[in-house]
Parts: C-alpha cells; structure tokens; sequence
C-alpha cells in the first residue's frame, strides 16, 4: 500500500471515508435475518405450505427486506460522497492537489460501488441459499415474478437514493441534507405517481410499478449526470 | 551573529558590518574559513540571496576571497580592511546620536559631556586602553 | 529542469480581478516575480491577499484576468500549476482520519515522478514527525511542518506560503523558517508568501507588494522602498497646517505643533521645499522601518477612501 498507485489511495481514501456507513449497512443487513433465525427456531409466523421449509421462506423474506434496508446506505453512500469532505474541510486540501476530478469522481463510485458490495453480498448469498432450499419444490411462475418485480423495485429506489444524494453532495455542503433529499424523492415521486392516477381518474387495476421503476432509472440518471458535470466544472473544492 | 530585521540599515550590510566585526576582533583571522552561506543563511534566519550579496560586497572590497569548492576564506589584508570599515560603522553610529540630540536641542557642550561620560562607562576611568 | 526560458518571471498576475457579488475582492492586480527571488505580500486583513493566492493555485477562477505560475496558466490548466508549486495554507485541513505516514503515502501517489523520496525523508527527520500519529493528534506546528514537508518533497520550483507561520510559537515558527530556508538554500526556488509579520517580509523577501482593497499599492524592492521612503517630522511656528505638500506623499498628521508627514521617492529637494514653506520651525528628516512604511502607506489609502 505504501508504493500504491493512486487510484488504489483514492478509493482507500474514500472506502476509509465511509466506514461508518459499512458498519451500519452490515447491521441492517443483520437484524431481519437475525429476526427470521429466532422465529424460524422458536416456531413462530403462520403455518407453512406443505413441505415448504418455514426457514427458506423466513429467509426469504429478510433478505428481502434486508436488501431494502440496506439501502438507506445508497443515501448516505451518495449524500457524503462529495459533501463529506466540504463538510469537514478536508476537500480543501484535496483541492490543492494535482489530482483530475475526473479520478476523484471515480474512486468515489468504485468506493460505493464496493461498500454496497460488501453490505449485499451476504443478503444475496442467503437468498440464494433459501432459493437452492425451495428449488426442489419448484417456485410458482407467480412467486418468481413478485420477485423480480420486487428486486426490480428496490434496486431501482435504491438507485434514487444514491444518485439524487449524489446530485444534492455535488452542489451543497452538507452530506446530511443531500442524504435526506436522497431519502425523500423516491417516496415523493410514488405518492406523487398515485395522486396523478386519482386527479386523472385512472382505471382501478392501475400498476404504478412500471412507471415508478421508469421514472426512477430516468430521474437517477439525470441527477447523476448533472451532479457529475457539475463537479467537474467547478472550480472551488 | 545577529541581525535586527526591524533596523533601517539594510540586512545585507547588517551581515557585512557583523563579519568585519568578527574579523576585527579576531574571531576569524587571515586564512580561516569562514561559515557558508548556507549555515549562515539558516543561522540567522535570512534569505540565501540576502547573505550572498553581503559575502559578494565583503568580497568585493578583499575582506574575504572564496577558493571553489573549499569555501570562503579570510584575506590576508582582511584584518585592516575591517578595522577601517569598523571604523566607519561607529562613524555612522555617532551620527545617528549626534543627530539626534540636535533634534532634542541639546547644546555642544550637553553633548560632549554625554559622549565623555558614555566613554567612562566602557572604556573605565583613567587610562585603561580597550 | 523546466522546459521554458529563464528569462520568463516564475509567477505572473495579470489583470486579475475577483468578484463577489458586490465586492470587489481582487482589482486589476498586475504583478511579476523573477526566478529565484522571493516576494512578501503585505496587506491589511481583507486586502485579497488569500483571494489572489487561492486564484493562482487554481482553486478559484476569476472575474477577469490571468495568473500564469512557470507559463501555465492556472485558470486554463489548474492541476498542472498544482503539480508544480508546492503550498502551504493558512490553516491545515488535512484528513484527519489519516496517520502522517497515510498522508505522505497519498500525496506521493498524486505527484507520482516528482516526488523525491530522499528530501522527503530527511524533512521527516528534521521536523521529527511520527509516522505514525493520526493527523487529529498533531500540534498546530507539527501540522504546519507536515504541510511544509508535502510542498517541498515534489521538488516544485515555486513554493507559495499563505501566513504560513500565523499561529505558531516562536520556536515552531524557527523550526518552519529553517525548513523552508534549507530548501531554499537547496533548490533556490521561487516563492511567495503572504503575511502579517513585517520582520519576516525584510528576513525573507527580495520585493514587497502592498494589497489594499485588492488593489496593488506599492511593488518593489525592500531595500529601495525602505531607503526611498522617509519621514519628515516639521516644527510649526503657530501649528497651522500648510496647503502644500511635497510630491509623493501618502500621509500626514498634525499633531499641535509637530507635522509627520511620510514622502516616497525622497529626495533632499523635498525637505528643502518644506523648509521653504511659511510658519516652519524646524524640519527633520527620519528613517524609516518596513513596518511604519506599511503602515503610513495604508494609513494614507484609508484618509484617502474616507475623503472621497
């Protein structure tokens, strides 16, 4: 590490930077499924289909919900990338030296992209195990695609989260705030989805999950896009 | 050595007044070295060009002469050389007092009395020679 | 080592003029400093003297003008005048997570060839820094060593100081000089350094520029503006004070019968004049230290302001 190069420092810089957020990522990853372990030992919860391990489903679930947690690090992931070190002055420092803020950018995604690894990799081998429990049983076509659909919600939230934080990180100087604006848009943008299905008289089937999921991937989009351009345009730290 | 950045005589010559001192009072006699610039630079907390122009002055005038690579050496004629330019430190000095005590309006004969009695002090009563 | 002619000034200020919504924080600064010499700025709290120095590293872009540092510009091309210069702020914010053996690992991975692992090393020893302390845990001084240590181990040509020394105790503040003039002595760089400590600028500096209100006042050699610039302390007969005063100028006050006034460009002729002037007693004409020249000068700028 001494002699690295400086990609390797940057992205030390900024994994070391977030450490408190991996810290609290991996205990939210470990609640529910700590949740689902006693339920699953103690017999609670309703009654399981037929040959159904009651564990495989628990687990399920907590990975589930556990993925869905953990994404309230995204938020702060994004709202703390750019902003943390105004907010502690330390970008005065990194401002002086002879570094592209191209490469400061990047070693800040590569730093999140890590961290939310490392927060998602037991969640995803859990659900993997509990999937590989149930496989012999075989998984109604139903139960898969509530499933896709499910991941597919979360992981577009999630991508909310980290690039309007990351937007809000880009322009203010307060890593809390752009996390909070990061928290709060995707809620925003589905309650806003259903009050346009009721002011416009919409059927009553009306599924907003497509247009939530498209509008998420277009509005993270264009945040990280403008938070990016912004930050490398600008001059002051 | 010490020089007074805050004295209205150029820190150059504060150092060349400082090494003709030294010289005069035998701390470096002919043929010794003298310190570099470097030690001297970081010893009295001044610019490197500053002591440079005060050792090119010094050697101007045959104070010192520099042999390459071996460093800065004290004249032969050194010690004579600075006993005349001692001579005109204490020159300027006197003038400064003098004038001084003319804008306080003090008379010759005030004046001399200070001097005689300033004498006293250093040089002792009677005929002790410094 | 560098590749342009060395007859080309190490930092130029050109025009440069800074904006802040009203305020004009930097007004048509226009300066060079040679090679190898060493320029003091001087100037009250608010002059521009941080303003210009954060324009010339290229962390601030300004309203209008240029500042080139070796031919580069710093507005056009930021990070190669940051690859170049070695700086030292006024207050340190490092991070302060790191040990000072991190920050030396992470600053010699940015400057990558430049970096001279020997001078590194011994600033090291001399500064007696811990390599292993956390940045939160180091003194003001040591921090400000560790500061210096990073501007100098790139082996830069120009070295910029922000009241480097603002804060530290004496001996802190020796140990800086003395890593500073070590380098000097080495490598015989550029440097500017802003300040408030007046006996620095005559220790240190080859020239002098006075900044008020972000305008340059005075740019030139110490030793000339000192000797050039002189006091004349005037006796009136009945403490009127006169309508004429010599050329050069730039402050006055009448105190009963005694008028100070402070003349640049002094010449005996000016004495003469005053001499020459009705209800004069007595003229006397007084040297004058950086410090009261600094000071008259501002002074003289403020009446100015308040008059107009």
């Amino acid at each position: 590490m001494t002699n690295g190069s400086a990609m390797q420092w940057l992205v030390w810089k900024d994994f070391r930077m977030n450490r408190l957020i991996v810290f609290v990522g991996l205990i939210l990853v470990a609640v529910p499924h700590t949740v689902a372990l006693y339920a699953a030992w103690r017999g609670l919860g309703p009654p399981a289909s037929e040959g159904v391990p009651p564990l495989a489903v628990f687990l399920c679930l907590s990975s589930l919900y556990g993925l869905a947690l953990s994404e309230i690090c995204l938020a702060f992931l994004g709202g703390n990338a750019i902003a943390g070190e105004r907010a502690d002055r330390s970008a005065e420092f990194l401002g002086y030296l002879p570094v592209a803020r191209g490469r400061v950018l990047a070693s800040k995604i590569l730093a999140a992209a890590g961290i939310m690894a490392l927060i998602w990799a037991p969640n995803l081998l859990i659900l993997a195990a509990s999937a590989w429990m149930v496989k012999p049983l075989g998984i109604g076509q139903r139960d898969l695609e509530f499933l896709w659909v499910a991941l597919g919600n979360v992981a577009m939230t999630g991508l909310m989260f980290f690039c309007v934080a990351w937007l809000f990180s880009s322009i203010l100087e307060s890593p809390a705030i752009a996390a909070c604006v990061g928290l709060i848009t995707p809620f925003l943008l589905l309650g806003g989805l259903y009050w346009v299905s009721y002011l416009l008289d919409f059927p009553a089937e009306f599924n907003p999950a497509p247009w939530y999921c498209g509008l998420c991937l277009v509005l993270a989009s264009l945040s990280f896009a403008a938070g990016t351009w912004y930050y490398l345009r600008r001059v002051e730290p | 050595m010490r020089i007074d950045p805050r004295s209205h005589v150029p820190i150059y010559l504060q150092i060349a007044d400082e090494v003709r001192a030294a010289v005069a009072a035998g701390i470096y006699r002919p043929g010794e070295v003298i310190p570099s610039l470097r030690v001297l630079a970081i010893d009295l907390q001044v610019n490197p060009n500053t002591v440079q122009r005060a050792y090119d002055e010094l050697e101007r005038e045959g104070l010192i002469y520099s042999q390459r690579g071996k460093g800065l050496y004290v004249a032969e004629q050194g010690a004579a050389s600075a006993h005349r330019r001692a001579l005109d430190t204490v020159s300027r000095a006197f003038d400064q007092g003098v004038r001084c005590a003319q804008a306080a309006g003090m008379s010759r004969t005030q004046l001399d009395e200070v001097f005689q009695s300033a004498v006293r002090r250093t040089y002792g009563d009677g005929s002790q020679q410094a | 080592m560098s590749t342009s002619s060395c007859c080309e000034p190490a930092i130029e200020l050109v025009g440069l003029t800074k904006r802040f919504g009203a305020t004009l924080a930097v007004d048509n600064l226009s300066l060079e400093v040679p090679r190898g010499s060493t320029l003091g700025l001087i100037g009250p709290n608010g002059a521009g003297k941080t303003t210009t120095i954060r324009i010339l590293m290229g962390v601030l872009s300004p309203t209008a003008g240029d500042a080139r540092v070796l031919g580069t510009s710093a507005v056009a091309d930021p990070t190669r005048v940051k690859q170049r210069v070695g700086y030292v702020p006024e207050v340190q914010h490092i991070y302060r997570w790191m040990r000072v053996g991190q920050v030396i690992g992470f600053c010699r991975s940015l400057y990558q060839e430049s970096w001279n692992e020997e001078t590194c090393r011994s600033v090291l020893d001399l500064f007696a820094l811990d390599p292993h302390k956390k940045v939160k845990h180091l003194s003001k001084g040591m921090l400000v060593k560790l500061s210096l240590l990073l501007a100098i181990s790139h082996d830069p040509d120009v070295l910029v100081l922000d009241e480097p020394m603002s804060g530290l105790d004496p001996i802190a503040r020796e140990e800086f000089l003395d890593g500073v003039l070590r380098t000097l002595c080495e490598r015989g760089q550029t440097v500017l350094f802003s300040t408030h400590t007046l006996d620095d600028v005559q220790r240190m500096a080859d020239t002098v520029a006075i900044l008020y209100e972000g305008r340059l006042l005075v740019h030139g050699n110490i030793e000339q503006l000192v000797a050039t610039t002189k006091r004349i302390r005037v006796v009136l007969a009945n403490g009127s004070r006169p309508d004429q005063v010599p050329a050069g100028t730039v402050w006055d006050r009448l105190d009963g019968r005694e008028w100070l006034l402070t003349v640049r460009d002094f010449a005996p002729e000016k004495a003469q004049q005053v001499r020459a002037l009705g209800g004069v007693d007595h003229v006397e004409v007084i040297d004058l230290g950086l410090e009261d020249v600094f000071k008259d000068i501002v002074k003289g700028q403020r009446l100015k302001g308040v008059v107009q």
